[in-house]
């Protein structure tokens, strides 16, 4: 294996860090944002959206200003990504904007059912619940606040921004805001990269594409295969491990459609900081909101 | 004190997910004297079935849920014949294991269909929630609560009115007196398991709007297995109470302990019944003749 692209969410994507790194393979990661990715830093390892803190500080920091919460909680999954996501949180409330949680609930990946963690959370009564989760319990989450009437805003962590998030949530989940760390390109989307992506899929699927494709998350795994492409284009002929390597750290705000430009040096491989905010209109989709 | 309202009666929204999926599971332990592991499974290919009926030929609720049904019934009938039926004079525990291996096949089944896409199968009835007397409820929760109850009475009424309730009760406690008396064993059997199918698919077709239907709903099973053993596994009303039971003290836990403790007092809970009283609260003890 010359080099590894892609990968799905940092439970799957972490374990495969040390053995890439033991065989000195490259390994571009499209969907995986937990520090421990490149902690320590690897000459080896690339992440190519906004990591856990640049997402968190991102999130808290819009939340906290735009409107003005003072009595914030929050509603975490209990796996690295929620653990992260809390970590980060609470740190950035207390550095920039020294507040604290009114309330910190968890819950574990196969819970259905969260109104006791949300009935603790409306009982400290918050002014804003950010939900660190995945798309499909955040959208239960969200239904069921509003079911049990916990109405302060709600912020979702980077996992909610997908489309199903909507389907879980239906009409409760109106005008829930979340940051996404790719530009904002529905699967309908009819902008050139969309296209471009949907066509090649296409191709590999002639009769029909299988269920739930195109997924949001694909866009970042085309982006990666983008990068690779053009890893290998500047690396030249005579193309060795090291020269990819190199080539990937002359890239600067490479426009690969589908993310946000990339930039790698040799040093920081973390492609881009950059992040979004969506919310979810009236029609139930997801919209960019004004910058 | 309205706050400790709402929370039992959310615990008993929660609740009465556990105990319809309980219901199966004393269902076919009554009238086949197995303990079904893939009941939450049959409850995920139930939903997915309406879902597909539903998206496919644009039917309405009713009709795709009683499609449903009776395709779980006719694979409930099937997985009788194919991985049950070869087993009927294997011991207890091989039979266990296998009613493992159809839930993990199921479960994969579904994934290479369909992949692991989530999606939400439209409710019974309004999700919108209202306020009476402070206390928060949907239509959505109480009609699920309902239609627990209503399958409870329906069910205890089958067993004690009809003969094939009957028939089913007996081959349970005895295989070989009940075919002496010409009840077909066979047949018992098969209508169990499709019964048992029809009533897991309903299950899940009821709870696919609260908790949505992927591959690996069915891992609510769980919940509903416990709140059987709490219950009684050999008793209808036990299953009830015992989803319910396990619903309110689920929350209560989360609310006024920790929400991080509540499967450690759940579990624990499970271990207490087992050891001081394992037939369950209202199950009756299994009298065994040397």
């Amino acid at each position: 294996m010359f080099a590894l692209l892609a990968g799905s969410t940092s439970g799957p994507t972490l374990p495969v860090v040390p053995i890439v790194v033991r065989s000195k393979v490259p390994f571009i990661a499209s969907v995986s944002s937990n520090m421990k990715l490149m902690e320590p830093y690897s000459p080896y390892v690339f992440r190519v959206y906004a990591n856990d803190l640049a997402q968190t500080h991102a999130l808290v920091d819009f939340a906290v200003t735009k409107f003005a919460l003072k009595r914030p909680a929050i509603i975490h999954t209990s796996n690295d990504y929620g653990i992260g996501g809390y970590n980060t949180a609470v740190q950035r409330l207390k550095d920039k904007h020294k507040l604290d949680f009114v309330a910190v609930e968890r819950f574990n990946d196969a819970d259905s059912d969260f109104s006791a963690q949300l009935l603790r959370i409306k009982q400290a009564n918050p002014d804003g619940v950010f939900v660190w989760s995945f798309s499909a319990q955040g959208g239960i989450i969200v239904r069921q606040a509003k079911e049990l009437g916990l109405n302060a805003r709600l912020f979702g962590g980077g996992a909610t921004s997908t489309p199903l998030f909507p389907r879980g949530a239906g009409p409760a989940g109106v005008g829930f805001m979340s940051l996404f760390v790719l530009p904002h390109l529905p699967e309908s989307s009819m902008a050139a990269p969309a296209v471009a992506y949907r066509e090649a899929l296409k191709k590999l699927h002639p009769n029909g594409f299988p269920a739930g494709r195109p997924g949001t998350y694909d866009m970042s795994g085309f982006g990666t295969g983008k990068i690779a492409e053009e890893g290998l284009r500047r690396a030249g002929r005579d193309v060795t491990r090291e020269k990819f390597i190199a080539a990937l750290e002359t890239l600067k705000d490479f426009d690969t459609g589908t993310t946000f430009p990339i930039t790698f040096t040799k040093g920081r491989h973390e492609g881009s900081d950059r992040v979004q905010m969506l919310r979810i209109n009236a029609n139930g989709a997801w919209e960019p909101m004004p910058e | 004190m309205l706050f400790l309202l709402q929370v039992i009666v959310s615990g008993l929204t929660l609740g009465s997910i556990y105990a319809l999926t309980a219901l199966g599971f004393v269902i076919i332990f009554k009238s086949a004297g197995v303990l079904n592991f893939a009941q939450g499974d049959l409850m995920m290919v139930g939903a997915i079935i309406a879902l597909a009926v539903h998206r496919t030929f644009g039917l309405g609720y009713f009709a795709s849920f009683g499609i449903a049904l009776v395709a779980a019934w006719l694979l409930g009938v099937v997985l009788q014949r194919v991985a049950y039926r070869p087993l009927v004079r294997a011991p207890v525990f091989t039979v266990i294991l296998s009613t493992v291996a159809v839930g993990q096949i199921l479960r994969s089944s579904v994934r290479i269909l369909r992949g692991s896409e989530l999606s939400l199968f439209p409710p019974i009835l309004s999700a919108e929630p209202f306020a009476w007397h402070g206390i928060r409820l949907t239509p959505l929760n109480l009609g699920i609560i309902g239609i627990c109850v209503v399958t409870l009475l329906a069910f205890a009424a089958f067993f004690r009115w009809t003969k094939t309730g009957w028939a089913m009760r007996a081959a349970a406690m005895n295989k070989e007196a009940a075919a002496i008396v010409g009840i077909s064993v066979s047949r018992v059997f098969s209508v169990s398991w499709g019964l048992s199918a029809a009533l897991a698919a309903a299950a899940g077709i009821l709870c696919a709007p609260l908790i949505l239907i992927t591959p690996d709903m069915g891992i609510i099973g769980i919940k509903g297995f416990v709140a059987a053993i709490i219950g009684g596994f050999n008793s209808l009303p036990g299953a009830v109470l015992g989803g319910f039971v396990l619903g309110v003290l689920e929350n209560l836990v989360g609310v006024y302990v920790s929400s991080a403790f509540k499967d450690v007092v759940i579990f624990g809970l499970l271990l207490v019944v087992l050891m001081m009283r394992p037939s369950g609260i209202l199950g009756t003890p299994e009298v065994r003749r040397a």
